[in-house]
């Protein structure tokens, strides 16, 4: 155990990539625990890491998102949503938001959301005298939505590493926590825009909106085909998923006429960039997920909890607390690989119900995003803007302030998680 | 202590299912016999991996000592084991046990040592053996009720060819898609030991069931040969008749399972059926010589070992039957 | 010498991305011919699932290297932004060393774990694939990061994400050599 702790510390320190100090610190536990011959686990770990067969889902889901943002839907979704709340005092920071609503997630790594939503709305806002810090902190602070509202990478790895639940379940369970997600950021940024008098954007009508919503429709029908292709009965996630990439290139090619083959390849490319992201963190992280289950590590979790306290709230606040606290140094996908299978099993055992307690996990890791040190998402937004990290972090505090706020409900109330679910049943 | 013998398995780790409880008294009789000199460690609900990654990873006995893993698993191991989920093979579960700890199967599974470097300790009835159907559009009575009826089976090639050949079109899918797959039509139907039924409460995505009893589920228990060899002879004595208590108990409990879940299926579904004698040798005239030619000519398997397999049941059945009345009849 | 080194780098490089591109498209073409199986006939084309997933550790692992090269990947380089340049230059070293040695690990252990697959993937009731054709994706990912290491690739700079949004704002975010 404590090789596995000081390697990670050492390595973590010295700016060795995340992914391979994971499968390091894994690799050093393992050989404090059973010798060099447990040194061979790193070949059969990494291998089953990326081995699960609803991982066919990510690249294809990387693919679509490329294609979206190659095809020009960002601008689009911007230009709409500039339409509907052009006239309300602080207009681009709750469009960046509501943008965000129906983007992304589809990538895995929410920096890629980040940078197609910034790069167009950070230089605007920029424009219109936001300070570059605010800016950037709405861009980040919002753009954590995507991975909750469905489709989503990060639900997809959930349910191939844990298998209590399924995605299709985790995608309905998303839902409703997402939409508050972005009440909750909507209601910083109107507060927001009332103390800091930000200004508007200009004057549309409603017919403007209509004119500009109507592009934008056969995009935002990518969800409802991933989502009503497995509810109707139809298909498997991963053909859902395959059929979504293939409805984008369509799209691309004769609805928005946007895309050339040349920009199609360019789209594959980057998504073998970008799953190779998400697939190394998954497999080293499976290296030290083997190592903390094999050590018994797992076994003690639940007792732990339990003797820190028998009741439920003051369970799930510890494990929130220790969720956010592990999310400072780690990026979500990572911490959930390694976390998780301690965590989750423990949790079903004091009662907690799996759905629920997934969504919470899930959501709550998801700020890691943009907590610092290690806030990928917001350092991110903060050099499109061109601010220091640390300014935007700061600006940023009313937001992690609703961002807490979603926390508390998601974990208390369970019911508002698992009501979209229990209507499929 | 000298020895750590750990144990990975995908059921969960509570008491409800036969595999825990069986491994839990297996721990505490292997640790009392060696004085705690060969410690046991469980881990179950695949937490340290797959079947099959578990498999491997006990292969040598470095990283982990033994297993459990199901018929699709063992058979890409030692891809003979196919022959066991040959259909409609047991008439119940006495002729059932006896054939898996009988002394054809031990000897049988001798294979797995030279294919895979694992040996074999004995064999739990997953869930409770014995399958019933859950099912959608109309409860199945005859075999003409299967026809064109999307079941599901595990990505295992015996299964699809067992179900084509009474009718049905086979899906393969993964564990984790059968629910959403029944819940959306995508599949109509699966089979599974009754016990799987309420555990994972199917009723709420299917509306029948029937108890064919075509197929018996199984599940293999496997140590590393390289680490039982390493044992000192008293602690391989030690493991090996531990293991045969601990199966021993797992029959009755996965009995029981299967008892209450057949129970609860009758409660909660729309309709159970259990499917008659005639109606079971029907589909079985079916669906053997179908199976029989696939793992022949597909699958190509010696044909002897068919035979020589269907003959040992055989007389495994007149035995039971023989001894039953010999002993308790007269 | 180091530039051709570099170029030797590079071109493996594209080569990894072209195979991880064509093994999205070949697994975009089963999942489909799936789907619209399904769709036509209303009946499961029982190997797409089973075949289309033999490709995901082969994806998976080399497109680690894809990232690697590219410097996606995430560190924490807050306390290195600090330090005087002499001790940077080392870490440097020693994170380069850290890398290879992950790499030397996945060739040797991959190498073994290749070897020693003697199970065999059911696709379909007539198709049998034998892992080990799955398992070689270990030790050649290990190979293929190893050769990056011995050609002086520079697998650690971080690609800054301004960078990246310059790059994506000018569309030729894959055109670095
Ligand atoms: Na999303
Ligand atoms: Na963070």
């Amino acid at each position: 155990m404590t090789s596995a702790i000081s390697v990670f510390i050492v390595l973590l320190f010295i700016g060795t990539p995340i992914a391979l100090l994971m499968a390091l610190s894994g690799l050093a536990g393992s050989w404090e625990l059973g010798g060099l011959r447990f040194i061979q686990i790193i070949a059969e770990r990494m291998f089953s890491g990326v081995s699960g067969y609803l991982l066919m889902a990510v690249p294809y889901f990387i693919f679509t998102s490329e294609l979206m943002n190659q095809a020009g839907l960002t601008e689009r979704l911007v230009a709409f949503n500039n339409a509907l709340l052009g006239r309300i005092r602080g207009a681009l920071s709750h469009v960046n938001i509501v943008v965000s609503l129906f983007f992304s997630g589809l990538t895995g790594a929410a920096i890629t959301d980040t940078v197609a939503v910034g790069k167009i709305l950070i230089p605007a806002m920029k424009r219109e005298g936001y300070t570059p810090a605010y800016a950037a902190a709405v861009t980040a602070c919002s753009s954590i939505i995507g991975p909750i509202i469905p489709p989503s990478v990060v639900m997809v790895v959930y349910a191939a590493i844990l298998q209590n639940v399924t995605v299709l379940d985790l995608f309905a369970a998303g839902i409703l926590p997402g939409l508050l997600m972005t009440v909750a950021l909507l209601v910083a940024s109107f507060v927001m825009a009332w103390i800091y008098k930000f200004p508007r954007h200009g004057d549309t009508n409603l017919r403007d909106a209509a004119r500009a919503f109507l592009p934008t429709v056969p995009a935002l029908l990518v969800p409802v085909i991933i989502l009503g292709g497995i509810l109707g009965g139809l298909t498997t996630i991963t053909e859902a998923s395959a059929f979504a990439a293939m409805y984008t290139l369509i799209l691309g090619f004769f609805v928005y006429r946007t895309l050339t083959l040349r920009k199609v390849w360019e789209s594959l490319v980057a998504t073998v960039r970008f799953s190779g992201v998400v697939f190394f963190l998954l497999a080293s992280s499976t290296v030290l997920g083997w190592f903390v289950t094999r050590s018994g590590l797992a076994r003690d979790a639940a007792g732990m909890i339990t003797a820190i306290s028998d009741n439920w709230i003051v369970q799930i606040g510890l494990v929130n607390l220790l969720l956010i606290l592990l999310g400072t140094v780690l990026d979500v996908l990572p911490a959930l690989v390694v976390v998780a299978p301690v965590l989750v099993p423990a949790m079903v055992q004091l009662g907690f119900d799996p759905l629920h307690f997934a969504i919470v996990m899930i959501i709550t890791l998801n700020v890691a995003n943009i907590t610092p040190p290690v806030g990928m998402t917001l350092m991110t937004a903060s050099q499109i803007a061109g601010v220091p990290y640390e300014r935007a972090i700061v600006t940023a505090l009313p937001f992690y302030l609703s961002h807490l706020a979603v926390i508390a409900v998601v974990s208390l109330w369970p019911a508002f998680v698992l009501f979209i679910p229990s209507l499929f049943d | 202590q000298e020895f750590t013998m750990a144990i990975a398995h995908l059921a969960p780790e509570d008491m409800d299912n036969e595999i825990q409880p069986a491994l839990v008294h297996f721990k505490s009789l292997v640790e009392s016999k060696t004085k705690g000199e060969v410690e046991v460690e469980i881990f179950g609900a695949g937490q340290l991996g797959s079947e099959v990654e578990t498999g491997k990873q006990a292969q040598d006995g470095a990283l982990l000592q033994s297993t459990i893993i199901s018929s699709g698993a063992m058979s890409s191991f030692f891809p003979k084991y196919q022959v066991i989920t040959a259909p409609f093979l047991f008439p119940n579960y006495e002729v059932a046990h006896a054939f898996f700890d009988g002394a054809w199967f031990a000897n049988f599974m001798k294979g797995t040592i030279e294919e895979s470097g694992l040996r074999y300790l004995g064999t739990f009835d997953d869930g409770g053996g014995f399958v019933a159907f859950t099912n959608n559009g109309k409860p199945i009575k005859t075999v003409d009720d299967l026809a064109g009826m999307k079941i599901r089976v595990e990505e295992n090639p015996a299964h699809v060819a067992t179900m084509k050949a009474l009718g049905a079109s086979a899906t393969p899918l993964p564990w984790g898609e059968v629910i959403t797959a029944l819940s959306t039509g995508l599949a109509d139907g699966q089979f599974n030991a009754p016990g799987v039924s309420k555990n994972y409460s199917l009723w709420e995505v299917n509306d029948y069931t029937t108890l064919s009893g075509h197929v018996y589920n199984s599940q293999s228990w496997l140590v590393s040969e390289e680490w039982f060899q390493s044992l000192p002879d008293e602690y391989k004595e030690a493991v090996v008749t531990s293991a045969r208590e601990a199966i021993e108990l797992a029959h009755g409990i996965s009995a029981l399972a299967a008892i209450k879940g057949w129970q609860v299926s009758c409660e909660e579904f729309k309709e159970c059926y259990v499917l008659p004698a005639e109606e079971r040798t029907k589909m079985a005239e079916i669906a053997r010589p179908a199976w029989q030619e696939w793992i022949v000519n597909d699958f190509g398997l010696d044909a002897a070992l068919v035979d020589e397999l269907f003959a040992t049941v055989e007389e495994i059945k007149g035995d039971v039957t023989a001894t039953d009345m010999e002993r308790y009849g007269k | 010498m180091t530039f051709s080194r570099s170029r030797l780098s590079a071109g493996l490089n594209r080569t990894v991305s072209t195979v991880c591109v064509l093994f999205i498209l070949a697994m975009l073409a089963i999942s489909f011919s799936g789907f619209f199986y399904m769709i036509l006939t209303g009946d499961a084309l029982s190997w797409t699932y089973s075949l289309a997933r033999l490709f995901i550790p082969w994806l998976g692992l080399l497109s680690l290297t894809v990232a690697f090269w590219h410097g996606e990947h995430i560190a924490m380089t807050a306390i290195i932004a600090i330090l005087p340049r002499t001790a940077v230059t080392v870490l440097h070293y020693v994170n380069t060393a850290l890398v290879a040695l992950f790499a030397g690990l996945l060739i040797w252990y991959g190498w073994k774990f290749f070897a020693k697959s003697t199970d065999i993937y059911m696709v379909s009731d007539t198709i049998q694939i034998h892992a080990k054709w799955v398992t070689a994706c270990v030790p050649a990912t290990g190979l293929v990061l190893l050769i990056h290491v011995l050609c002086g690739a520079n697998l650690l700079d971080e690609e800054s994400p301004m960078e990246e949004a310059r790059e994506l704002a000018a569309g030729e975010k894959d055109n670095r050599p």
